[in-house]
C-alpha cells in the first residue's frame, strides 16, 4: 500500500466538495497512490491562521476522512499561538471524539516555542504523530517557520512524541544531519525540487524506517514526487517501507 | 517501478562534476543509462563543470570526445556546449563547438555566469548562435534557490527582465530552460520561445503547465543527474485526459525545435 503522509486540499472555501475529492483521487490513482494524508487546506491557509479558520480546515479533513475512510487519513491541523482552553477543545473534536490521527503544525510559531508543549504532550499520551513544517531557507523564509535544528531541539523535549519533519529537500543534508540523533524523529520525502541522491542519503543517516513518503500536492505533483522515492539507489524492500509500509504501522499505532 | 513515459526526448541533461551531487561525477555513459530506464530514447547534454568553471571549454571539449563514442551509448545524444559570453573569446568558443561538436543548441547560463539582458553581448551572443545554425538554451537556474548553498549565493532570474530581452529578439528561436510553473505567463505571448519541463511542477503539472502554455511550444526536460531523471519523465503522464498531448511532447517537440533527425536516422 502506497501511503502519501503529506497531503493539503484545494478547496478555496474549505467546503467539501465530491468533485474536488473526484479530482484529487484521480490523480492519486493516475500515480498509483493508495491513501492520502489530510494536512491542512493550502487554498485557505494563512501562516497565522485564526481559531475559525483552523476549524474550517478540520472540519473538510473529518469530512474527507469519514466519507473516504479507505482513501484518506486527516491530521487535526492546531496553530499553538492560540488559547490553551481552545487547543484543548479542537484536540477532543478532531482526536478523541473525531476520526483525525495526528496533529500538523506549519509556520504560526517556532518548534522552540513552549506553547507546542501542550499539543505534544497531549499527541504522545494518545499515541499519535506530530507532522510539522521544516526547512533551510536561502531565499523566500518566512517568519517564524522552523528549521530541522529546531525540529531536533523539539524533539528532544519531547522524546515520548513521534514527529514527522516534512520536507526532506527543504533541509537537506544538513536538516537530516540535525535530527539524526533524535530517534522519535522521522522525514517525509515531500517538497522542493527531486534532487537526486537525496532519498538515499536520508536513509544511509536515518535507517530505513525513518524516511516515509510525502507528496505535498497539490503544490507538488503525486507523480513526480513519488518517482523520486521510486529512483532511490536501494532496495525494493526498503523502497515499500519508505513509500508506505512505515506510515502504515505509524497510523496503525494512531488508530488504537 | 511504476508505469512511466518512454521515447522521451529530453532537452536538458548533463553530465560531468558537480559538487552539490550526492551521487558523484556522472560520466556520459552514466547518464546514458539512467536516462534510458527513466525512458529517455535521445537527449541534450550540457557539461556540468563548465556551469562553474571560469572557463567551460575545457569541459565542452570533454563532453565532446566523451560522446566520439555515441554507438556505444544506450540512448542518442546531442552535444550541447555552454558559452559564456562574458569571456572576450566566446566567438571563437561558439565557432570552435560549432565546428567539433556539430551542435544544435548552445547553453547560456546568465546567473550562473554573472550576466544579463544588459550585457552588451546579449543580443548578439543569441543571434550568433542561431545563425550558427543552433538553438539557444536559456538556462534559468540550476538549483531551487531556496536550497542554494551559501557559497553558491547568486542574482535570482529575473523573468520579466529576460522576456523583453527576448522580445528585442523575435528572430531567434530561444528556449527558456528551468521556468517555474509561476513564470511561465511572463514568456507565453513570445512565439519564438519555447519552455521546459524541468523545474515545473504543480498538482497536475502537464495540465496546468498546458492552461498557460501552448503544447508545440513545451519540451520535456529532467535536468539529470541534477534530479532524478524519473521525477521529470513522469511530469509526462501516460494516461488520463492529456496522454496523447503528453506523447506528442515528449516524443516530437523536441525534434520540430531542434530539427533532430528522425529515430534510427544517423545524428
Amino acid at each position: 500500500m502506497i501511503i502519501d503522509c503529506h497531503t493539503h486540499f484545494p478547496a478555496g472555501d474549505s467546503v467539501y466538495r465530491e468533485e474536488d475529492v473526484e479530482r484529487c483521487l484521480a490523480l492519486a490513482n493516475r500515480a498509483g497512490i493508495d491513501h492520502l494524508v489530510y494536512l491542512f487546506n493550502t487554498a485557505d491557509g494563512a501562516y497565522d491562521p485564526p481559531p475559525d479558520v483552523v476549524v474550517r480546515n478540520n472540519d473538510l479533513g473529518i469530512e474527507l476522512a469519514t466519507r473516504h475512510p479507505d482513501r484518506f487519513s486527516a491530521f487535526c491541523y492546531l496553530n499553538p499561538a492560540h488559547d490553551v482552553a481552545f487547543l484543548e477543545r479542537e484536540m477532543q473534536r478532531c482526536l478523541i471524539d473525531g476520526p483525525c490521527v495526528g496533529i500538523k503544525l506549519w509556520i504560526a510559531v517556532k518548534a522552540t516555542d513552549a506553547r507546542l508543549d501542550p499539543i505534544m504532550l497531549k499527541a504522545a499520551e494518545l499515541g499519535v504523530p506530530v507532522l510539522h513544517h521544516a526547512w533551510y531557507k536561502a531565499t523566500e523564509y518566512v517568519f517564524n517557520e522552523s528549521t530541522p535544528a529546531e525540529i531536533a531541539h523539539l524533539a528532544r523535549r519531547h522524546p515520548e512524541t513521534t514527529i514527522i519533519m516534512a520536507h526532506l529537500a527543504g533541509g537537506g543534508e544538513r536538516g537530516v544531519l540535525d535530527v539524526r540523533d533524535c530517534p522519535n524523529v522521522l522525514v517525509d520525502t515531500s517538497g522542493a525540487q527531486p534532487v537526486a541522491g537525496l532519498v538515499r542519503y536520508a536513509v544511509d543517516q536515518l535507517g530505513p524506517d525513518r524516511v516515509i513518503f510525502g507528496s505535498d500536492w497539490p503544490i507538488r505533483d503525486f507523480g513526480v514526487q513519488r518517482a523520486r522515492v521510486e529512483s532511490a539507489d536501494l532496495p525494493d524492500a526498503v523502497k515499500a517501507r519508505i513509500l508506505g509500509g512505515t506510515m502504515q504501522r505509524v497510523l496503525e499505532r494512531a488508530r488504537r | 517501478m511504476m508505469p512511466h513515459m518512454t521515447g522521451v526526448v529530453d532537452v536538458s541533461a548533463w553530465c560531468g562534476r558537480w559538487p552539490f551531487d550526492l551521487n558523484g561525477e556522472t560520466s556520459l555513459e552514466m547518464l546514458a543509462d539512467r536516462l534510458a530506464q527513466a525512458g529517455v530514447r535521445e537527449a541534450l547534454v550540457s557539461p556540468l563543470d563548465a556551469v562553474l568553471a571560469p572557463d567551460p571549454m575545457p569541459a565542452n571539449r570533454a563532453l565532446v570526445a566523451a560522446s566520439s563514442v555515441a554507438e556505444r551509448l544506450s540512448i542518442r545524444v546531442h552535444v550541447v556546449p555552454v558559452i559564456d559570453p562574458v569571456l572576450a573569446t566566446w566567438r571563437d568558443d561558439l565557432a570552435e563547438m560549432v565546428e567539433s561538436a556539430h551542435c544544435r543548441a548552445v547553453r547560456l547560463l546568465p546567473t550562473w555566469h554573472g550576466w544579463g539582458p544588459e550585457h552588451p553581448d546579449a543580443r548578439e551572443v543569441l543571434r550568433s548562435i542561431a545563425q550558427a545554425g543552433c538553438v539557444p538554451i536559456l538556462q534559468a537556474r540550476m538549483l531551487d534557490e531556496r536550497a542554494l548553498p551559501p557559497s553558491a549565493a547568486q542574482a535570482s532570474f529575473d523573468v520579466s527582465a529576460v522576456a523583453a530581452w527576448l522580445e528585442s529578439v523575435s528572430d531567434v528561436r530561444v528556449i527558456l530552460a528551468g521556468l517555474y510553473q509561476s513564470e511561465l505567463a511572463a514568456v507565453v505571448e513570445l512565439e519564438h520561445v519555447a519552455v521546459d519541463l524541468s523545474f515545473v511542477e504543480s498538482g497536475d503539472t502537464l495540465a496546468n503547465a498546458l492552461g498557460v502554455f501552448p503544447p508545440e511550444r513545451i519540451l520535456p526536460g529532467t535536468h539529470a543527474p541534477v534530479f532524478e531523471p524519473l521525477a521529470g519523465v513522469s511530469k509526462l503522464p501516460v494516461s488520463g485526459p492529456d496522454r496523447e498531448r503528453a506523447i506528442w511532447i515528449a516524443r516530437e517537440s523536441a525534434r520540430i525545435w531542434f530539427d533532430l533527425p528522425a529515430t534510427g536516422a544517423s545524428s
